[in-house]
């Protein structure tokens, strides 16, 4: 189920959030189980088997390593922990690269590559993710093993974050599942954040979207419609899972949770390291927490540091996809957050903010042009257009068309790329008095008119991150 | 229960259980590799299409709220009178995850349908009630005819 849908919004939430206010605080837990699994079947019915087994799995597996802690069999912790992520990513890579694979080693051979129909059950990298936090946390002790099942099967399947995050990780959640406190405050927030959140999904980044879909079809194109497409991507994608998670902290918030935010407006970092503090936040934690720092971190020589840095950057692109336009888009992010962290450490201050914002922004850019393109052929030949490679020049009438067309859209976009608008919201909420929390009401009661006014006359559009 | 033994042993129990979900396709819902033209003519040449016409994408979306551009294959038939209740939508999805969105927009089409014929089409409204929507794997199938079910055995198959 999507969380932009008129069934979620009206019927799923609703009976949720009524549902969890009025049982007694004991039942909470189950009850949080049973919306969640009965929300994941609602999408993707074939595959609850799939998450039910990985919720076992994992609270089985959990105990048994924390047994072993306990009584201080190191040994036999590591390799029971060892052998519980191998399995949960022998599933998440038998469901997600067989037909990589399989295309890859086809090709190799000179063969026909065949499909295998294997189907994607949805969220699998994020529950997958998700499980292995659990395990590591207790393996590292910066969680105790949850004996309570209902608690571990909560923290895996809980909906808000179950399909496409945040990858919340269960040292931070833990606690919350004995005590979830649903207050007035809570479900105030929370609400203000889902709104924003569908605010940027359907008023922008489903707009975004049908100029760049638009812009697609074309045969050819001038340079800036090509330009013009790699802009409207990057700004979709991150209103669309910005949005997305924007909702999910917002809903976990309504029932009583607290998840750190997902994005810190990406588009003003003043470099690929900052980036990559401000965006996906929650993956990059778990790069850093349990793959980074395992392998050496930074407390390393420089030559161990590259490698490791390799590693997860090559990981993290291969997390996004199997294809090799993701691997290629891992190298190049890794690539860059390199290079300012060997090469340009020392002299990047000299450079002004402005424009370490611009190249900073360019580079995330062009990143997502293989981010998008199905193939690496595609993408080259897409850059290859935006430097006039069609023969139409700079611009044409199509050019003109979608410029004129989306001119409105893409300074609201711009704007809401940047902290202002939100802070005027925030700063209207809390620290202007009533007549403040009067405008600011309004202006969450307009967003959702007009959310729900475009999510009713429009056509569905899933969330970009589902295909993840 | 605090012997690590003990949750050892059901671990394994649980991986054995997985590999025989994995390997008997149980748990993979194998998605159907069948071309759409190929499944379009199965399930078109199982109906009389006489009472029903071709759509456009403008008509989808307008019908359906769906885009044609968004997935792999779509072909729709609507009925050619505002009195006719036969209908064939069958979409082949991009990716399963668009499901839940397919089979929405077909039961609210069920649903906006039934309405309609409410209080006075009684034929239609029994065309309606014996209609079948199904959705499997990547293709979804929403067919309302004199005979549905010819309809649905086509569709299985060629899936």
């Amino acid at each position: 189920m999507v969380f932009s849908s008129i069934s979620f919004l009206f019927a799923f939430l609703p009976a949720a959030l009524v549902l969890y206010r009025i049982v007694p605080a004991r039942a909470r837990t189950v009850l949080l189980v049973l919306i969640s699994l009965l929300f994941y079947a609602w999408g993707d019915v074939t595959h609850l088997p799939l998450l039910l087994f990985s919720v076992i799995f994992t609270y089985v597996a959990g105990m048994e390593i924390g047994l072993y802690k306990v009584r201080r069999q190191k040994r036999s912790a590591r390799r029971a922990l060892i052998l519980a992520v191998a399995v949960h990513v022998i599933v998440l890579g038998f469901y997600k690269y067989t037909d990589f694979f399989m295309q890859n080693l086809a090709s190799l051979f000179r063969r026909e590559p065949a499909a295998s129909g294997i189907a994607l059950p949805i969220g699998i990298s994020f529950f997958t993710f998700s499980a292995i936090s659990y395990l590591a946390d207790i393996y590292m002790d910066r969680a105790e093993p949850e004996s309570n099942f209902l608690y571990a099967a909560a923290y895996i399947t809980m909906f808000p974050k179950l399909i496409s995050g945040p990858i919340a990780q269960f040292k931070d959640m833990q606690d919350q599942f004995t005590a979830p406190r649903m207050t007035k405050q809570g479900l105030l927030a929370g609400t203000r954040l889902f709104l924003v959140g569908l605010y940027k999904k359907v008023l922008l980044a489903d707009n975004l979207g049908m100029i760049y879909a638009g812009i697609q079809t074309l045969d050819t194109m001038a340079a800036g419609t090509a330009w013009m497409a790699m802009a409207m991507y990057s700004l979709q994608l991150f209103f669309d899972f910005s949005g997305y998670s924007d909702m999910a902290i917002g809903l976990a918030q309504m029932l009583g949770f607290t998840i750190d935010r997902n994005f810190d407006y990406p588009y003003v970092a003043d470099g690929m390291g900052d980036f990559w503090r401000r965006w996906h936040i929650s993956l990059g934690a778990w790069f850093r927490d349990y793959v980074y720092i395992p392998l050496g971190g930074n407390r390393c020589s420089t030559r161990r540091q590259i490698f490791n840095l390799s590693v997860v950057w090559l990981l993290t692109g291969f997390w996004h996809g199997a294809a090799w336009t993701f691997v290629f888009w891992g190298i190049w992010h890794g690539f860059f957050v390199m290079l300012e962290r060997f090469v340009f450490r020392d002299i990047r201050q000299l450079i002004p903010r402005v424009l370490r914002i611009a190249v900073t922004v360019l580079i995330a850019f062009f990143g997502w042009v293989f981010f998008a393109s199905p193939n690496m052929g595609y993408a080259f030949r897409w850059i290859s257009r935006m430097f006039g490679s069609d023969g139409l020049g700079f611009a044409d009438a199509a050019t003109g068309y979608y410029f004129r067309s989306s001119l409105v859209l893409l300074i609201i976009s711009v704007l809401c790329c940047t902290p202002r608008f939100g802070r005027w919201l925030n700063g209207l909420s809390w620290h202007k008095g009533k007549a403040g929390a009067y405008v600011s009401s309004v202006v969450y009661v307009l967003l959702l008119i007009c959310s729900i006014a475009y999510i009713v006359g429009s056509s569905y559009v899933s969330f970009l991150y589902f295909a993840f | 229960m605090t012997d690590p033994r003990f949750w050892k042993f059901i671990k394994w129990l649980l991986i054995i259980v997985l590999a025989v979900f994995l390997i008997s396709g149980r748990l993979s819902n194998r998605i159907s590799i069948t071309d759409f033209s190929t499944m379009a003519k199965a399930v078109t040449e199982a109906t009389d299409l006489t009472p029903m016409q071709e759509a456009d994408n403008q008509m989808l979306k307008r019908l359906y709220g769906l885009d044609s551009s968004l997935y792999d294959g779509v072909l729709l038939y609507y009925p050619t009178t505002n009195m006719g209740a036969e209908e064939l939508l069958l979409v082949k999805m991009a990716d399963t995850s668009q499901a839940a969105e397919v089979q929405a927009a077909m039961e609210n089409r069920l649903a906006t349908q039934k309405k309609s014929f409410d209080g006075y089409g009684a034929e239609q409204t029994a065309m309606l009630e014996k209609s079948i929507l199904k959705v499997r794997g990547n293709y979804a199938l929403f067919i309302s005819a004199e005979d549905p079910v010819k309809v649905r055995q086509a569709f299985d198959r060629n899936y």
